[in-house]
């Protein structure tokens, strides 16, 4: 195929990228280093082991990575470490380099995503001219809302369409899910504490739609979802762009090497599908969608003589302003069992402290929402190990009054960027093909404790005010990086002095190179999933390399 | 953001086979205490004192546990080590309280020996084995959809999913 276009990565960034060039008639190449979601054998959710097995499982699904040295954990921060009441405190006076999560695949991240589908706070946008952190957004919320809302429609969107906070031009296209029966009794808390707790915005079914099953609730959208009722990226974006006729997909395709052009222009994108076959193209444009992690590795790999610090690394930034996600949730029993392992994982969400003057002297935005599901919470072998004590006659007694009790709320935060926190290559590790690792290193400072620790005592009052016992577990970021959510390594600025890209997610100094993930994000918000973000800005870039292309700029 | 089973043990530090491992380093330059080899009827009832059947629940045992911790003892070295040891001290402490090997006590017997083990110093062979054993007992005989009854659970989630989502479990 002759592509104009040629995308790495089909995570949410290239899935909607993608679907936007091919939707205006340019041809587009996919390139995809894992595999397609395959239901009949990725799937277990039908099976009785099904919780001894996360999605996804083996390396065809994941890509290699390394730590720097973490941070040292302090005494006085006790109140923010990780517990289990069976398990017992989390270990060491380091923090743990747990896990980049990320999935490898046709969909990305998607594919194990919650289904949330946020716009971004349009206050949080603006850090550096409101605060003096962060960066400001070159673009408005304005500039950025219609393309929202072209992604809710092709994701099929299930929300409540009265949202003051974040102005909509059309509503949702389906209905709120109703809350689950666990839900109601944490939003009963939060009014008591006079909190609001409202339908959370997802890219989850709440009916048929446009040949997609409604969602059936089964709690387990971590582990994929085997249904086709959640919007990830493969069957919605990818698969709308294969339909047009102008998007092939290649996947178990490895990137080898960008080369970096004499004027100012990536001259070739080569890569080794999975029959071990080489290629390589000369592309009118090439867009990088690989995440802040992968994409910075990618650019400061490319090196050569028009490019000595990396490519579009031209201001110094590519792999600085790392931000991860800054993570609370709290768990205890309810004294009624409520069934809580039943509903869409995130069906409820309290935005009432997400703008970014909500917490007194701490700049930065959190939400607080349903947790069960995500702390893995819903099936009888957590139950077994991490809820219900003892052994013997006393753990199954203890097996049968616990479940179905488990409350969970969790919150998400803002991550401000500092100078500890940054992805650069491993010196040493290598992966397969003999390429350098992305190496992560990260630094929680002040402000981020001080958010969390607001984090942690609001999920306590919560629960408290739901009417359950004292916590038997929790889990922070303080102790573990664990992230989900990470941005911000490619900046996004209209100053090429200290932005990668500018507004259009165009190099600022490489003509034909675009950035569609994450990575341009200038701040993190204040604890919105960015998948809906990364597809809004990335159908707006696709709208702009369409008409650079139209007008021969490219 | 999701955690699996492996995530969660490390986040909260008590990853049994790091566990394992930390009482494999400590011990490794010291002769071990027993030649013995893992005993299959101690195994078979340790686990069973673990996850006892009930009249409506079938226990560890009859769900094949045993046989998977078993094939994890011999395929993991530092773990078949634990065990020599930590069954070579639950038969010593069975003996000295009632005069028979583990497996040939009564379970009130197994009951004491096995909350002695739990009671043990903290990176012990049998506090450490106590743990072990525990969780992975937990781990197999809860993947057995003959233990979920009785705990409304109308699982697995799939293909039916939980359409009485949004209201009261029907066994309140």
């Amino acid at each position: 195929m002759d592509a104009d276009v040629v995308i790495v990565g089909a995570g949410a960034g290239g899935a909607a990228c993608a679907w936007s060039l091919a939707n205006r008639g340019v041809r587009v190449l996919l390139l995809e280093s894992g595999p397609w979601y395959r239901p009949g054998l990725d799937n277990r959710l039908h099976l009785p082991d099904w919780e001894q097995h996360a999605f996804p499982e083996g390396n065809a699904y994941s890509l290699p990575y390394s730590f720097g040295p973490m941070q040292s954990l302090s005494p006085e921060q006790a109140d923010l470490r990780s517990w289990n009441h069976n398990l017992g405190p989390a270990a060491g006076n380091t923090r743990r380099a747990q896990k980049y999560h990320h999935v490898r695949g046709v969909g990305g991240s998607t594919l194990h995503f919650a289904g949330e589908a946020h716009r971004l706070h349009p206050g949080a946008m603006r850090m550096a001219s409101r605060f003096g952190v962060a960066a400001d957004w070159p673009l408005s919320y304005a500039e950025l809302e219609p393309f929202y809302s072209i992604a809710e429609q092709l994701l099929g969107v299930a929300g409540a369409s009265n949202d003051v906070l974040r102005p909509r031009s059309s509503a949702y296209p389906l209905p709120a899910h109703p809350l689950s029966y666990a839900s109601q009794r944490i939003g009963a808390g939060c009014a008591a504490l006079g909190l609001s707790w409202t339908p959370n915005p997802l890219a989850i079914l709440s009916q048929a739609w446009r040949g997609r099953p409604g969602c059936n609730y089964c709690g387990q959208c971590a582990r994929g979802c085997p249904r086709g009722d959640k919007g990830s990226a493969d069957i919605t974006f990818v698969a709308q762009a294969v339909a047009s006729g102008n998007c092939k997909v290649q996947d178990r395709c490895h990137v080898t090497a960008i080369v970096p052009g004499k004027d100012g222009r990536v001259a070739s994108l080569s890569w080794v599908d999975a029959s071990g076959v080489g290629h390589a193209i000369r592309p009118r444009a090439l867009v990088l969608a690989c995440g802040a992690v992968q994409t910075p590795r990618l650019l400061l790999a490319s090196t050569d003589a028009h490019a000595p610090q990396g490519l579009a690394n031209e201001s110094g930034q590519v792999g600085r302003n790392f931000m991860e996600t800054l993570v609370w949730t709290s768990s205890a029993l309810h004294p009624q069992a409520l069934g809580s392992h039943r509903g869409v994982p995130v069906d409820a969400i309290c935005w009432d402290f997400n703008a970014p003057d909500a917490i007194a002297e701490t700049p930065g935005g959190v939400r607080f929402n349903v947790g069960m599901a995500e702390m893995d919470l819903a099936g009888p072998i957590n139950y077994a190990r991490r809820v219900a004590a003892g052994w013997g006659n006393a753990h199954r007694a203890a097996m049968r009054a616990s479940f179905g009790h488990v409350l969970s709320v969790g919150a998400v935060g803002e991550f401000l960027p500092n100078a500890g926190t940054y992805v650069d290559l491993d010196p040493v590790a290598r992966d397969e093909h003999g390429a350098p690792l992305a190496r992560i290193h990260s630094r929680i400072d002040p402000p981020e404790l001080r958010r969390l620790a607001f984090m942690a005592d609001t999920c306590r009052a919560i629960l408290a005010a739901a009417g359950t016992g004292k916590p038997f577990e929790e889990f922070g970021s303080y102790d573990s990086f664990n992230a989900t959510h990470v941005f911000g390594t490619c900046r996004m600025g209209n100053d090429r002095r200290s932005a990668v890209v500018d507004r259009n997610c165009r190099s600022h100094h490489w003509r034909n190179l675009y950035i569609a993930d994450a990575s341009v994000f200038p701040s993190s918000g204040g604890g919105e999933a960015p998948s809906l973000t990364i597809e809004a800005l990335a159908i707006r870039a696709g709208a702009h390399i369409r008409d650079r292309l139209a007008a021969r700029d490219l | 953001m999701s955690f699996d089973r492996r995530q969660i043990l490390n986040i909260t530090g008590a990853s049994f086979l790091a566990a394992v491992s930390a009482w494999w380093l400590a011990r490794k330059h010291r002769a071990p205490t027993t030649d013995a080899p893992a005993s299959q009827a101690a195994l078979r009832a340790w686990i069973d004192t673990l996850v006892p059947a009930e009249p409506d629940f079938p226990g560890a045992l009859a769900l094949g546990v045993a046989e998977r911790i078993d094939l994890a003892i011999q395929q993991q070295p530092a773990y078949a080590k634990l065990s020599a040891e930590a069954l070579a001290w639950v038969d010593a402490r069975a003996l000295e309280a009632g005069g028979r090997r583990f497996a040939d006590l009564a379970p009130e017997q197994r009951n004491h020996v096995v909350t002695a083990a739990a009671a043990s110093a903290p990176g012990s062979a049998a506090r450490t084995f106590f743990q072990a054993t525990l969780d992975d007992t937990l781990f197999h005989t809860y993947a057995d959809q003959r233990s979920w009854v009785g705990l409304g659970f109308a699982g697995p989630p799939q293909p039916l999913g939980f359409p009485d989502f949004a209201a009261a479990p029907r066994s309140t």
